[in-house]
C-alpha cells in the first residue's frame, strides 16, 4: 500500500498502511525527525504540523486522511535560505529549555498567526494548547508577540 | 607538496590541544589519536579554522549545561565565545565531575563541574600562552590573551590560538594555573545566547528518539499492568502475524515486539496477550492507609539527622525531650499534611537505541546518566565495562526519570536477540505513564512547641513513605532515606530543638527522583508548618519567617525582596491573598510570593513573584528561565498533579487524564536575581519547591481554608487546566 503525500512542497509516495498516523509517515518513511512524538493521542501537541495552512496534530490524523493536501513541518518554515520571523523570535526570547515541544509549538503559532495575525493575549492562551514541560510559556508569548511585530512589519 | 602540508597541518591542529580531567582533579591531555579520531574524550579541541569544539560533560536536557559549561572553559581560556561550538557528551572518566560522578542531577551541573572546568580552561590558556611566548621568542609575562588572540605586548605581533594549538599541544601539562577572580569574568556572570537554541528551532536538535542508524529496527514495550508483577506467559501470534514485525522479546516484567518500523511494533504489542502474577494490588486509599498508620508509629520507624558537627551526626532531640517540651509549653501546633505520586511526564517519552553482539554493546539515549550504565550493562551482558560505549543524546526534558536506566537495560536485552543490528526502543506515552519510577506519596506529621513571644522551642515532623533509595552503599541503614526526609525541618529557620523521623512503607510501586526530590515535598511540608505556626501565633507569615532565619542574611534577602517586588503591604480585594514560601538548598536561596484569587472554591494564580539568590549566576537569564520553568513544574503539581492507582494499575495515561499547566493557566512571572558573594549555587531544582506552600498560604489568606494535602484539587478546591 502507498500514499501521496505533499511535504514543505514536495510530492512522496511512501509506503505505508494509510491508517499509519502521519507522524510516522514524516518521521519514519520520510525521515524528518523535527516534529516530535508526545503522547500518540493529540493530547500535548508535540506533533503539530501545518496541513492546508491549519494546525493539526499529526499523531492523530491518518496519513491518508490527508493525501494530496499540502502539509509543513518545521523543516519547510525557514524562508529564503534564513530562518522564519517566528523561529528567529524564539531565539531572541530564548525560548526552548529541553526544546522537544518547540517544533510543534512554533508551528501552532505560524497556523494561528495566519488567521490571527496580532493575537491578544487572551486569544494566545486560547489557541495555543501544546504542552511545555519545561514551563517556557511566559517566553513562547512574548516570542509570538514579537513574531507577530516581526512579521506585520 | 602543499597538499602534504595541509595534511599534517589539519592533522596537527586537529588533534591539537586536546585537554581532560583525570580521576582525582589533575590535567592531562587526552589522547590525540582519540581527538583526531573524533572520539570525544578530550574537553577542546583548537580546529585549524579557530573554532574551538568544547564537550559539556553534562547531559542537556533543558538546562542551559551545554552552554553553561562550555563558557566556564572559554572563560578561563579568554577563547573567543563566538568561535566556541558545543558537543555532548557520552559515558568518559574524563568527564567525571568534582566528586568522581559523570550524571546530572541534583541541580550540581554548575556547582561540581565549575573547579575542575575553570582549571581545564585555565591549563589550556598557559599552555597557548607558553606556545606563543616560544614562537614570539618573550618571555610569558609579557604575552596578553584575548578573545582567542594571543599578543605579545611589546612589537604588538598577533597569534591566534588555532596558529600555537599544535605546538601548545607537545607541552607538558603545568601542575599548577591561576584562576581568575570573579570580578575578572567577562563572559561568567554576562548574557550570552544559548548555543543549543538555534538547532532546537529548526528542528535539527537530535533526541534520544532521533537517533537514525543503518538498518535500524524498532520496538515497542507492554509492560505488565500491575505495580511490581511479573510476566508469567504470553499469547503473541496475533502479533507475530502483523505486517513489519521480526521478532518477540518476553522479558521478566514486559512483552516487546521489533518491527520494521515503531508504528508497526506498538500496533503488534497491543495484540499481544500477557499473563501475570502480582501478589499485591494496592488502590490509592489502601495505600494512604499504610501512610497514615505510619505516621502512627506502626511499623519502621528511623531516625534521621538533624545536622552535623565535624564527622558527627547530631540526632536532636529524643521522642521523651519533644514530648516534654510539648506537653510544657504555652502553645502548640499540630498538623498532618499529605502530596501523592507524581509522574516526571518527560516531553519526550522514554526511549533508547541498542546494538548489541557477542563481543559489544554501544547505546545511543537520552540519559541524564552516564558512569553506571558500562558497568551496569556489561554485568547484564557479560561484558566488560569497555565494551559497553554510550553516546547521549539530547533530552527531551529529564526531571529525574532519564537517570535511571531500566529502559536501557530493557533496550540491550531487545537487542541481544536481533544481534547486530541496533534497535530503537520506544515507550508509548501511556507505558511511559504508567510505568515511572513515581515521586512517592508521602505523608507528615508536623509538632511544634511554641513560646508566646514566637519562638519554636521544639519541633518533631515524621515523614511516611516508601524510600526512595536501598541502604548500602547509597545510605546508612541506621537512618532514614536522606532523599524522603533531608530537609523536613530547614535548617535556616531558629529552632531550640528539632527531631526528624520516618516511617518506612513497604510498596510494590517504583519510586524515584523527581526534579528537587526529597524538597519537592518537604518544601511543601516545612514551609505549610511554619504558615500554620505562624497562624496559631497570630504572626504576619513573611514577617515570621525573616525573624526565624534572622541568622541566614541570604534567606533574609530574598524574603526582604520578593515582599517588595509583590506588594506584600499593599491590600488586595477581597476573595484574593497572598502567601509566602522560602527554599534553602543547594547553595540557593529562593522565596516566593503567590498571588491567587478563589471564586467559589475555583481557584486562579494570578502572579508569580520570585527572588532568587544563586551566588554568582553564570547565565543570568538562563538562570530566570529555569525558576520561571521550575515554578511552572511545581504549579504542574500543587494545581493538580497525581497519580493514582486501582488494584495495583495506575490510572493515568496521558496529558489529557494528568493535566499540566498550560499557556492558559501560567500566571504572570517575575523573577529578580540578587547576586551574592556565595560562589555557585544550584538552579534547575531550586525554584520547584516553594510554589506549592506559596500557594496553600495564599489560598488560606483568601478564604480561610488551610490547604494541607495536595493537589489543591484533593483539598477542595476547583482549577482549570
Amino acid at each position: 500500500m502507498s500514499v501521496q503525500i505533499t511535504v514543505n512542497g514536495t510530492d512522496h509516495e511512501v509506503d505505508l498502511d494509510p491508517q499509519t498516523p502521519l507522524l510516522w509517515a514524516i518521521r519514519d518513511a520520510l525521515g524528518l525527525k523535527g516534529t516530535k512524538f508526545g503522547c500518540g493521542v493529540g493530547s500535548c501537541g508535540a506533533c503539530t504540523v501545518e496541513v492546508d495552512g491549519m494546525a493539526l496534530r499529526s499523531c492523530a490524523i491518518a496519513t491518508g486522511d490527508v493525501a494530496g493536501m499540502a502539509i509543513t513541518t518545521i523543516e519547510g518554515m525557514p524562508q529564503g535560505g534564513g530562518l522564519h520571523p517566528i523561529q528567529q523570535a524564539w531565539i531572541d526570547e530564548q525560548v526552548p529549555q529541553c526544546g522537544y515541544c518547540q517544533p510543534g509549538m512554533i508551528m501552532a503559532v505560524s497556523a494561528m498567526l495566519k488567521e490571527t495575525p496580532e493575537p491578544s493575549d487572551a486569544q494566545i492562551s486560547e489557541q495555543i494548547t501544546n504542552v511545555c514541560r519545561c514551563g517556557t510559556y511566559p517566553r513562547i508569548r512574548k516570542a509570538i508577540h514579537r513574531a507577530a511585530k516581526a512579521m506585520s512589519a | 607538496m602543499s597538499a602534504v602540508k595541509t595534511d599534517r597541518r589539519r592533522f596537527l591542529a586537529g588533534a591539537g590541544l586536546a585537554l581532560a580531567v583525570m580521576a582525582g582533579g589533575r590535567v592531562a591531555h587526552a589522547s590525540t589519536s582519540a581527538a583526531g579520531s573524533g572520539k570525544l574524550s578530550a574537553y577542546i579541541e583548537v580546529q585549524p579554522d579557530g573554532r574551538i569544539a568544547i564537550t559539556t560533560p553534562a547531559a542537556e536536557m533543558g538546562q542551559g549545561i551545554a552552554s553553561s559549561l562550555p563558557k566556564i572553559i572559554a572563560e578561563e581560556m579568554d577563547a573567543d565565545w563566538s568561535q566556541v561550538t558545543i558537543r555532548l557528551s557520552g559515558a568518559d572518566k574524563a568527564f567525571a565531575n568534582s566528586f568522581g560522578r559523570q550524571r546530572s542531577a541534583n541541580s550540581d551541573g554548575v556547582t561540581s563541574y565549575f573547579e575542575p572546568l575553570r582549571k581545564v580552561g585555565a591549563t589550556a590558556r598557559q599552555m597557548l600562552v607558553a606556545a606563543a611566548a616560544a614562537r614570539f621568542g618573550v618571555p610569558v609575562e609579557q604575552v596578553d590573551v584575548a578573545k582567542s588572540v594571543l599578543t605579545d605586548r611589546a612589537s604588538g605581533r598577533t597569534l591566534a590560538f588555532a596558529d600555537v594549538a599544535a605546538d601548545a599541544a607537545k607541552l607538558p601539562v603545568p601542575d599548577e594555573v591561576k584562576l581568575k577572580a570573579f570580578s575578572d569574568f567577562t563572559l561568567l556572570g554576562k548574557d550570552t545566547p544559548r548555543k543549543d537554541i538555534p538547532p532546537k528551532v529548526t528542528g535539527e536538535a537530535v533526541y534520544g528518539m532521533d537517533v537514525v542508524l543503518p538498518g535500524m529496527l524498532y520496538a515497542a514495550i507492554a509492560h505488565v499492568p500491575v505495580a511490581g508483577g511479573t510476566l508469567k506467559s504470553l499469547d503473541a501470534d496475533a502479533a507475530l502475524a502483523k505486517p513489519g514485525v521480526r521478532k518477540v522479546v518476553a522479558l521478566d516484567e514486559a512483552v516487546a515486539v521489533v518491527a520494521d518500523t515503531y508504528w508497526q511494533a506498538q500496533q503488534a504489542v497491543d495484540a499481544v496477550t500477557m499473563d501475570f502474577e502480582a501478589d499485591v494490588r494496592l488502590g490509592t486509599e489502601a495505600i494512604r492507609d499504610k501512610l497514615r498508620k505510619g505516621l502512627d508509629g506502626e511499623g519502621k520507624i528511623l531516625p534521621f539527622p538533624t545536622g552535623m558537627e565535624g564527622r558527627e551526626f547530631i540526632m536532636g532531640l529524643s521522642d521523651a525531650e519533644f514530648e516534654e517540651a510539648f506537653a510544657n509549653a504555652p502553645r502548640t501546633m499540630s498538623a498532618d499534611y499529605e502530596v501523592p505520586y507524581l509522574a516526571h511526564a518527560t516531553m519526550e517519552p522514554i526511549c533508547a537505541t541498542a546494538q548489541v553482539d557477542a563481543s559489544a554493546c554501544t547505546i545511543w539515549a537520552p540519559m541524564q546518566s552516564a558512569d553506571t550504565i558500562p558497568p551496569e550493562i556489561g554485568e547484564l551482558l557479560g561484558l566488560a565495562p569497555e565494551k559497553v560505549t554510550l553516546h547521549r543524546t539530547y533530552l527531551g526534558g529529564g526531571f529525574g526519570r532519564k537517570n535511571e536506566r531500566d529502559f536501557v537495560r530493557e533496550a540491550v536485552l531487545i537487542a541481544r536477540d536481533v544481534p547486530g543490528v541496533p534497535v530503537m526502543l520506544v515507550w508509548s506515552r501511556e507505558q511511559d505513564m504508567r510505568h515511572d519510577y513515581y515521586r512517592p506519596a508521602c505523608m507528615v506529621r508536623t509538632r511544634a512547641a511554641l513560646s508566646d513571644d514566637g519562638a519554636i522551642l521544639a519541633m518533631h515532623s515524621r515523614i511516611a513513605a516508601q524510600p526512595l533509595t536501598v541502604p548500602s552503599p547509597y545510605r546508612l541503614p541506621q537512618f532514614g532515606d536522606g532523599s524522603i526526609v533531608g530537609g523536613l525541618i530547614p535548617q535556616v529557620y531558629a529552632m531550640e530543638g528539632r527531631r526528624m523521623d520516618t516511617a518506612e512503607i513497604d510498596l510494590p510501586i517504583r519510586a524515584g527522583y523527581w526534579r528537587s526530590v526529597s524538597m519537592s515535598q518537604n518544601g511543601f511540608f516545612a514551609e505549610s508548618a511554619i504558615d500554620d505556626i505562624a497562624r496559631e501565633l497570630g504572626r504576619d507569615p513573611l514577617e515570621y519567617r525573616i525573624a526565624l532565619a534572622k541568622d541566614d542574611a541570604r534567606s533574609v534577602s530574598v524574603l526582604k525582596r520578593v515582599g517588595e517586588m509583590a506588594g506584600w503591604d499593599t491590600p488586595l480585594d477581597a476573595g484574593r491573598g497572598r502567601g509566602v514560601a522560602l527554599l534553602e538548598g543547594w547553595n540557593t536561596r529562593c522565596a516566593q510570593v503567590v498571588e491567587a484569587s478563589v471564586t467559589d472554591g475555583f481557584v486562579k494564580v494570578e502572579r508569580v513573584f520570585c527572588a532568587f539568590d544563586c551566588g554568582l549566576a553564570l547565565e543570568p537569564d538562563n538562570v530566570k528561565a529555569q525558576v520561571e520553568g521550575g515554578i511552572i513544574f511545581g504549579l504542574s503539581a500543587a494545581l493538580f498533579g497525581q497519580i493514582e492507582f486501582v488494584d495495583g494499575v495506575v490510572q493515568e495515561s496521558s496529558f489529557a487524564d494528568y493535566p499540566v499547566v498550560s499557556m492558559a493557566s501560567t500566571p504572570e512571572i517575575t523573577v529578580d536575581l540578587i547576586h551574592s558573594d556565595a560562589g555557585v549555587g544550584g538552579v534547575g531544582e531550586a525554584g520547584v519547591p516553594p510554589v506549592a506552600p506559596a500557594l496553600a498560604s495564599a489560598i488560606f489568606a483568601a478564604t480561610g481554608t488551610p490547604v494541607r494535602r495536595l493537589p489543591i484539587i484533593k483539598s477542595g478546591f476547583e482549577v482549570a487546566v
